[in-house]
């Protein structure tokens, strides 16, 4: 009875010690950052590029992989900064079409989820 | 005429071990002091079975120096070379059959020198997340040790209890100015329990660490960043820079089962258990906490030991593995003044492989021991992937002999021949995005990596009886050299003097 307590004392506290740490080794992650005009005009065409610098190992990643109006992004989990340039074709819903300058930035935007990253930035007209 | 001489030399030698070998008596020196006990290292650190470890008591008053010089730093976080003085005692005394108490305290000061990319304490124990600067240089040190330890035998059963206790700061004297506080209180407490002629021991042990780091500059021009690292070059650059108060607290437990043949002849066993973190944290925003390390250890050796008929023998064999994890917190917007972890990622990883294979040939006046293997070890940074990968070979030989026992002057000469060589080892580095100091740094580890060790090293004790008394004074010398196969050099050395009793 003595040898069954000691092994199961020896059992439990090997347990306890090899099994407390867990790896959280899932580091990357997918992105989709909306881009939303100022007016009620849709985007129908977007050419830009975007900088998005990790908040705390400064590592900028470039990218112009833009489906419509969302961009989509590989990234180390973090906490970044955004900022997008380029040119944007938006549509009135009139069938009027105008080709705009633009630029959409923010300091912070919290892309550390394992899923379901995203954030959407305001466009600002340069023209 | 040379070979004459070598011929006497020799004949000498033997006539003394021989001498050494038909009048040899038990002397404490000799049961203490013997390459038999690198064999029961495992069984020290459990309370319980190193109360029946000696026969006998020794205690030591020391006072020694020791130093070591490279051409080049092997490592550069340990700097170029130290000079350390030692005032300490060391003592196990034996109260009864079944009763023993031992204990230690110590006092060390010294210098470190040209130490680089280092401003924490305790660089091996939490490598690679450290605070670095590209300057470094001389550090000065102290260190006070006190451990005690109490064990006795009730029935079949082994009890024992031992507390070790380090205090140690590090610091510079000149810009940067690093300072490391460290507190470090391990317990320990183990039982073990007699079946035929085995004792089977349990140990537990638990260990507080902390350590309070900070950089000053008291030069106001030349303030340099002080880097928060993450390992293989890479750091935390929001953190880094001017951020130099830190805070590293840790700790852990280690479970150790021990099969011991207490008549000095059969089967011995140990598996060892461990695992500790160490969290590093800012002491500015609310202790931000910036990493955590975590290292898990499991050691097992297998043996067979015999002293019979005047005669010691030992095969043995042993395997550790090591796994350390990094775990960086990424730190979110700031608010009230502090910083909320938004997400945990584990992106340092290190593992060792170490198996080896050793046999010990000795009679009680002298000891051969001579051990081989093979180790493996590998760092990974996650992204921007670093992998740094190295497999080595190992052989050593350790010969100690007692020389005069029956004289007034005894002697003890220990001898040792280490070489490692370097199988295999790789390295990736996205060296077009580091910075060139973190680049030379690397280049530097890189070079050491795949480098082959060879050293040399031989150490001499004296002791002298004091006519009609218990006391005895003792001297000991040892020296070393170590040759790197790339080109740099070590030496060491080592003077000491005592009082046994």
């Amino acid at each position: 009875m003595n040898h069954k307590i000691l092994i199961t004392l020896i059992v439990a506290l090997a347990s306890l010690i090899v099994s407390c740490h867990k790896e959280e080794n899932d580091i990357f992650s997918t992105a989709y950052i909306t881009l939303r005009t100022p007016d009620s005009a849709s985007i129908t065409n977007i050419q830009a590029q975007a900088v998005v610098v990790n908040v705390n190992t400064r590592q900028a990643t470039t990218s112009s992989q833009f489906r419509d109006s969302r961009l989509e992004v590989e990234l180390l989990r973090g906490a970044y900064s955004v900022t997008i340039e380029g040119v944007v074709t938006v549509s009135d819903g009139m069938g009027n079409e105008r080709i705009r300058q633009f630029r959409a930035q923010s300091d912070y935007v919290d892309l550390s989820h394992k899923t379901a990253n995203h954030a959407e930035l305001n466009i600002l007209y340069l023209d | 005429m040379k070979k004459s001489y070598a011929f006497i030399t020799a004949f000498c030698l033997l006539s003394l071990t021989n001498e050494a070998e038909a009048s040899v008596t038990d002397t404490a020196q000799v049961e203490h002091l013997s390459l038999w006990n690198s064999l029961r290292v495992s069984e020290s650190l459990n309370p319980a079975l190193r109360s029946a470890m000696f026969v006998s008591s020794l205690s030591q008053l020391t006072l020694s120096m020791d130093g070591r010089k490279q051409s080049e730093a092997f490592v550069e976080e340990d700097g170029t070379g130290f000079l350390h003085t030692l005032v300490g005692v060391d003592t196990y005394l034996r109260l009864s059959d079944k009763t023993a108490v031992w204990g230690k305290a110590s006092y060390t000061a010294g210098t470190n020198h040209d130490v680089r990319w280092r401003s924490t304490a305790d660089y091996a124990l939490l490598r690679p997340y450290i605070l670095a600067d590209t300057l470094g240089g001389d550090t000065k040190g102290e260190c006070y040790r006190f451990a005690g330890g109490y064990g006795t035998r009730l029935g079949r059963f082994c009890l024992g209890g031992e507390m070790e206790f380090r205090a140690e700061q590090e610091y510079r004297e000149r810009d940067p100015r690093m300072r490391g506080i460290v507190t470090d209180l391990t317990l320990r407490t183990g039982c073990a329990y007699t079946i035929g002629i085995y004792d089977i021991g349990l140990a537990v042990e638990t260990n507080i660490y902390r350590q309070t780091n900070s950089v000053a500059f008291y030069n106001e021009d030349g303030v340099i960043p002080e880097y928060q690292l993450t390992g293989l070059g890479s750091d935390y650059t929001r953190f880094s820079g001017d951020k130099r108060s830190l805070y590293h607290d840790g700790g852990g437990t280690a479970i150790r089962l021990n099969l011991v043949p207490h008549a000095c002849r059969g089967i011995y066993a140990d598996l060892m258990l461990c695992e500790h973190h160490y969290e590093r944290k800012l002491a500015d925003f609310n202790a931000m906490p910036l990493t955590m390390l975590t290292k898990e250890r499991a050691e097992m050796s297998l043996g067979w030991r015999q002293k019979k008929g005047g005669a010691n023998s030992a095969v043995f064999s042993g395997v550790k593995l090591a796994r350390h994890v990094g775990d960086e917190n990424v730190g979110g917007e700031a608010y009230g003044g502090s910083y909320p972890t938004i997400a945990t990622l584990s992106m340092y990883h290190y593992r060792l492989t170490d198996a080896h294979l050793g046999a010990l040939y000795g009679r009680a006046s002298w000891n051969v021991i001579a051990v081989g293997g093979y180790r493996t070890e590998s760092e990974e940074y996650a992204y921007p992937l670093r992998r740094m990968e190295h497999t080595d070979a190992y052989a050593e030989v350790d010969a100690q002999c007692f020389l005069m026992q029956r004289r007034a002057v005894r002697l003890m000469l220990d001898a040792q021949a280490q070489h490692s060589t370097s199988l295999r080892s790789t390295v990736t580095m996205p060296y077009a995005n580091m910075k060139p100091s973190f680049t030379d740094m690397i280049r530097h580890k890189e070079r050491y990596l795949k480098a082959d060790f060879t050293t040399l090293a031989i150490h001499l004790r004296a002791d002298y009886d004091m006519p009609r008394t218990t006391y005895g004074l003792y001297a000991d010398a040892g020296m070393s050299y170590t040759a790197c196969s790339v080109g740099s050099h070590q030496t060491g050395a080592r003077l000491a003097i005592g009082l046994c009793f």
